[in-house]
């Protein structure tokens, strides 16, 4: 078996519901396929580098998976068919993998941390953006102080 | 006169240098890297420019002290160091602010790595992590 990794860049308007409905889709793909699932890790929003479909924010995706190969083309045929997502790239991560128990218990260990770091992340998130608010509320009121003194002086 | 002069002068070094180097080489070329030529066959001008800078950054090392210092690959160097398109902060180290892949000779990679390193950043591109070009900088 070798291990793959797809990592696909979501629509960043798209709620968690429907994105979690597209891994869970994925996931009956993979099992179908033959494939063993491995670990689905949500990296996110992250800034695009340049724009896709004018959007300049996506949400990162990166399914591990073991399969001979045949479960590629399906996964990315669903992709390629998904108006949701953006952008998605394949790569063989191991040529060969032997003890696939010991890998999905890797997996598991894995998956548990990238939720601790996403729960982590929702947080900063929240507190960034409730920094902000308040940032752009007093910052807004010390501008318009500036802009009042600006004008003084040219009168 | 001064034609027939002139003419002579160039006549004469030639020889001069025929019977010293055996007569081949490029204009400019040193002693040494003439007697080198015989032994390995002709040398492309780019590898004659390569050996001279070679023998130059030698000599300023020679003169300067540390100022030039052999590079040595962070990723021989400390193998915990991955190399993973998915991580556009690592990977923009190794490019310009416009965007392009910085030489393994000014990033001091060894060829492996600087092969890896570039794979990954072209991944990156693909997935939008890293920039093809930069039009308002980075």
């Amino acid at each position: 078996m070798r291990e793959y990794e797809t990592t696909f860049i979501v629509q960043p308007e798209i709620s968690d519901e429907a994105a979690n409905e597209l891994l869970t889709r994925l996931d009956g793909l993979l099992e179908r396929s033959g494939a063993v699932r491995l670990l689905h890790d949500d990296q996110g929003k992250r800034r695009l580098a340049y724009d896709i479909q004018k959007f300049q924010k996506g949400r990162y995706v990166t399914s591990y998976y073991l399969s001979d190969g045949s479960a590629v083309t399906v996964v990315e045929r669903a992709l390629r068919l998904e108006e949701s997502v953006l952008r998605f790239l394949t790569v063989m991560a191991d040529p060969e993998v032997t003890d696939i128990e010991a890998r999905k218990t890797r997996a598991a260990e894995q998956e548990r941390q990238h939720a601790e770091r996403a729960r982590e992340r929702a947080l900063r998130d929240a507190e960034e953006e409730r920094a902000r608010e308040a940032d752009l509320r007093s910052g807004g009121r010390a501008d318009d102080d500036d802009d009042d003194d600006d004008r003084g002086d040219d009168e | 006169m001064s034609e027939s002069g002139f003419g002579g002068g160039f006549g004469g070094d030639r020889e001069d240098r025929g019977g010293r180097f055996g007569g081949r080489g490029g204009p400019g070329g040193r002693p040494g890297d003439r007697d080198r030529d015989r032994e390995r066959g002709p040398m492309s001008v780019k590898a004659r420019l390569r050996a001279k800078a070679r023998k130059k950054a030698r000599k300023a090392q020679k003169k300067k002290g540390s100022a030039f210092r052999k590079k040595v690959c962070r990723f021989c160097a400390d193998s915990a160091v991955g190399i993973d398109y998915k991580d556009p902060k690592g990977l923009r180290y190794f490019l310009t602010e416009t965007g392009k892949l910085i030489p393994q000779r000014i990033s001091g990679n060894c060829a492996k790595h600087q092969r890896q390193i570039a794979t990954a950043i072209k991944r990156g591109r693909q997935l939008a992590l890293m920039p093809y070009a930069s039009h308002h900088g980075m």
